[in-house]
């Protein structure tokens, strides 16, 4: 095969480039402009779009926009940081992309602008701004150590809300009507800000049960055949991109293990970029799950071997044998858990022997 | 009916097709004139420039072989150099040559034809019969293709669609069609396989039914699995025993390779019907003293069962894989639906009954029921109010290729269609003005073991340093299964171009005057009188 023409390079630190010709970008690590939309909107506009800020603040050389997707709607990333009502005039926010110089470095915990702000939802943000971790963090962000930023800022909650149904589940669509088609738009224009769980509008602990009515129930609203007599493309297409999304969401989350490593994402720090289950948190789930299997057995058939002999021992009340099978597995396996936690418990079990046969002869 | 025009449903089958249509409320199939529910896929090009389709034209598979092309679906969406190609040009009496960009083309009277051509003749024949059936124009269509046909296959169906004429609203998968048929009108939630064997394919899929969704779980198939292998056994069989008495090899002669091939399919049905087949083929050849000889045979249904064991348990292989796919065991499933005329074999059912441990549903025409699912689909399509939906899934994994010959997956088989999913690519020299990518179907990270969809050239960005222009490719795969490719330079949002050159493929130019030369072409009517012709 003729190598792939004048060739793509990677961009991406996080996949090893497979050569010089082609390369993913680890999609979206843009730290640079992630804090920008850390910033919690006011809760009193949630539904509204990003897409109406102009995207005035474009950092000096923006990088590959998070949500990767042709933005129909500017993306949020390049709108300008918003400091929420309530938060001291003034002072600007410690996670604008490109303010680093404006912010006196003394900024202290509690002018936090996001801090104060009424919390949109659930998981008060509040409790965030009494102790202070974002002393350092937003001082990192100034000097421009973005994903530190991140840190501080990301976990405190989903701040763009999904705008309700633009259809009733059921009945006949005769046309789309003009708010119809605004209300698409403007799902459509959050779609890149929210998580998979707010596109199936289920919560993060849904079962697959629920996950799978969730996406019963968004098929029958947003499913491109219950459109398809229509004339007009543009709904068609803006439907089909939401309906593209909820299918992305609903075959990620339909699955345990990559639904519990996505919940786990869009609650850490780098929730920004973490939205959109990429290949690399694709191979981590892949990673996470051999570890488990390996941790459950071990890495080296000889560790298995011994740790399956120690369980034997263990079994049969052979505690002195058990901690030296035991000791020998970690020879071959330093950091298995299991076998160090097995051999905790056998060598307590050695030590309560030991201080019962010692009572044995204590005399009274 | 006037108002609401109508639309088909058409199940463009390797062996046999079959035309639905959806009249008040229910999916009836719609017969030729002549009573006939399926139409054999066969073209036959007669001497006057005009062609005869369907079970006319197979009677001249052996009369008019050069010029009558049969199991073109076979061959459709195939790059020249595959082995199904290779097969088929030893196999086939008509004449197979190599077109442009390894593309498949069909020689027949010193015309060349590409395979959605041949396709194209066939759905114009089922659009000719539900014309003449409904008494008005019909100009839109649901046509089926195997589910785990690639992108290319799907593509070529699609061009065949457009060639003969007819807005093709969706291709369908046709084990969903099927489950479609028979989730019709039963309010019921079960889980349920479809057990797809065809004249050429093999397709499983597994779906969850309800009252409005039909969510497929996962679907496994082979494309070089079907009946027609198990006429290619008993035809070996037929053929080594001859060449065992009389030393002639009959494999040798095309004609004498079409009688036997007519020979081993009737034998097959006879053998699944009654449990013994009486083979005789009067004349097949001439020794070398020109006398003429007989090939006389008994095939009893042992060692039938003997000869395609092995081709049995290749389909549970493959079922085992979409079980595995779905997460569930055999024992998960609420209901076997069986489809294609082979699964009529004793020794089939028998296979599905003890791997799946419950009896194949009864009541289901195996040949028939792909076509109405077609046609409740285009109904729900034209439907305002429509109320089933189909949550298919893509069969084969999309992958693109990175140097060395190697791939990367983009998106996993049996993710849920629609979908689309973004990868950012980067310039790797300065003032570098385009970017080329290869796209891949299949399940190896080799290029070479995967099916390649086309090579993208991305230009029209603006041109910057090496690792500073970004590129946001999109990989697109939509309602019908096809593959769509786009781009977006990242900083600027601007769209870039995007030539596409799909090595197989039919371009525009080259549709358009398919599309001209197909309206020339006349559908033979009446050819011979005594046979059930085609109606035009």
């Amino acid at each position: 095969m003729a190598p792939v023409a004048p060739g793509i390079a990677p961009v991406a630190p996080g996949i090893a480039p497979l050569v010089p010709g082609i390369a993913p970008v680890a999609p979206a690590v843009a730290p640079v402009v992630a804090p920008a939309r850390a910033v919690p909107r006011p809760a009193g506009a949630p539904g509204a779009p990003p897409s109406i800020a102009p995207a005035v603040a474009a950092p000096p050389r923006p990088p590959g926009a998070p949500g990767a997707r042709p933005p129909q709607v500017p993306s949020a990333a390049a709108a300008p940081p918003r400091i929420a009502p309530g938060s001291q005039p003034g002072q600007p926010s410690p996670v604008a992309p490109a303010g680093p110089p404006r912010i006196p470095p003394g900024s202290q915990p509690g002018v936090r602008p996001a801090a104060p702000v009424s919390a949109p939802k659930a998981a008060a943000p509040a409790a965030l701004g009494e102790f202070d971790p974002f002393a350092s963090g937003s001082v990192q962000a100034m000097i421009g150590e973005a994903p530190a930023a991140g840190a501080a800022a990301a976990p405190a909650v989903p701040a763009v809300e999904m705008p309700a149904p633009a259809f009733p589940e059921t009945g006949p669509i005769e046309a789309v009507s003009p708010q119809q088609a605004m209300a698409v738009a403007q799902i459509l224009g959050v779609l890149n800000e929210v998580d998979y769980f707010q596109v199936l509008r289920v919560t993060q602990d849904a079962k697959p049960a629920d996950i799978k009515r969730a996406f019963y129930r968004e098929s029958r609203t947003y499913h491109p055949d219950r459109f398809f007599h229509l004339t007009e493309p543009e709904v068609k297409v803006d439907i089909g991109s939401v309906y593209k999304r909820i299918t992305e969401a609903y075959y990620f989350l339909k699955d345990e293990t990559k639904r519990k490593k996505y919940a786990a994402d869009v609650n850490g720090p780098d929730r920004k970029s973490k939205l959109r289950f990429t290949e690399a948190s694709e191979v981590e789930t892949k990673a996470q799950v051999k570890k488990e299997q390996e941790e459950q057995i071990g890495t080296h058939p000889k560790g298995r071997a011994l740790y399956a002999t120690a369980m034997k021992d263990v079994d049969a009340g052979r505690w002195s044998d058990a901690q030296r099978n035991l000791k020998s597995a970690l020879m071959y396996e330093r950091d298995n858990a299991r076998y160090k936690e097995k051999l905790g418990e056998v060598e307590q079990k050695l030590h309560e022997e030991f201080k019962s046969k010692g009572e044995q002869f204590k005399i009274r | 009916m006037a108002e609401q025009e109508i639309a088909v449903g058409i199940d463009l089958g390797t062996s046999y097709s079959c035309v639905s249509v959806v009249q008040n409320g229910q999916p009836m199939v719609i017969p030729n004139e002549w009573g006939e529910r399926t139409h054999a896929s066969v073209v036959s090009f007669l001497e006057d420039g005009t062609v005869l389709v369907g079970n006319a034209a197979k009677k001249n598979i052996i009369t008019n072989a050069e010029n009558t092309v049969y199991s073109a679906k076979r061959l459709i969406g195939r790059y020249f150099f595959s082995d199904e190609v290779k097969k088929a040009q030893t196999v086939m009496p008509y004449k197979i040559i190599e077109g442009q960009n390894n593309s498949v083309r069909i020689v027949v009277r010193d015309r060349q034809y590409s395979l959605p051509e041949i396709s194209a003749l066939v759905l114009k024949e089922m659009k000719a019969i539900a014309e003449s059936f409904l008494g008005h124009p019909v100009g839109k269509a649901v046509v089926t293709v195997p589910a785990y046909f690639n992108d290319n296959q799907r593509q070529a169906t699609k061009d065949a669609g457009r060639i003969a004429g007819l807005d093709i609203l969706r291709i369908i998968n046709e084990p969903t069609a099927a489950a479609l048929a028979y989730g019709f009108g039963r309010d019921v939630n079960q889980r349920i396989v479809i057990y797809d064997l065809g004249g050429g394919t093999f397709d499983v899929s597994i779906l969850e039914i309800g009252k409005d969704v039909f969510e497929v779980l996962s679907t496994a198939g082979d494309t070089y699995l079907g009946g027609d292998d198990f006429d290619d056994r008993i035809m070996n069989w037929l053929a080594d025993d001859f060449l065992a008495r009389h030393k002639l090899d009959l494999r040798q002669n095309k004609y004498c390779l079409q009688m036997l091939k007519e020979a081993s399919e009737q034998a097959k049905i006879d053998v699944g019907e009654k449990g013994t087949a009486q083979i005789l083929c009067q004349g097949i050849c001439q020794d070398a003293n020109g006398q003429v000889m007989d090939l006389a045979q008994t095939l009893t249904q042992d060692q039938f069962n003997r000869m395609v064991m092995d081709l049995v348990q290749r389909t549970f292989k493959v079922c085992d894989e979409a079980l595995q796919s779905a997460r569930m065991t055999a024992a998960d499933v609420d209901a076997v639906i069986l489809v294609g005329g082979p699964t009529r074999l004793p020794i089939i059912r028998n296979s599905v009954r003890h791997y799946f441990q419950r009896e194949p549903k009864e009541g289901v025409n195996p040949d028939e029921v792909v076509s109405m699912g077609a046609a409740l689909q285009a109904h729900a399509l034209m439907d305002k109010a429509t109320e089933t939906f189909l949550v298919d899934v893509t069969p084969l994994s999309l992958r693109i290729g990175t140097v060395g010959g190697f791939t990367e997956k983009i998106i996993d088989k049996n993710t849920p269609i629609p979908i689309d999913k973004s990868k950012t690519f980067t310039t790797s020299r300065d003032g570098q003005d385009r970017v080329k990518i290869r796209v891949y179907q299949g399940e190896s990270n080799r290029a070479d073991d995967c099916e390649m969809l086309g090579e993208f050239e991305f230009a029209g960005f603006k041109i910057g340093y090496r690792g500073e222009v970004k590129i946001e490719v999109t990989f697109e795969i939509d309602t019908n299964g096809i593959v769509n490719v786009s781009a977006t330079d990242v900083e600027s949002g601007q769209r870039t171009s995007t030539t596409i050159s799909l090595s197989s493929g039919l371009s525009e130019g080259d549709i358009q005057r398919s599309i001209e030369a197909n309206k020339q072409t006349q559908v033979a009517r009446g050819a011979s009188k005594d046979l059930p012709a085609a109606v035009r």
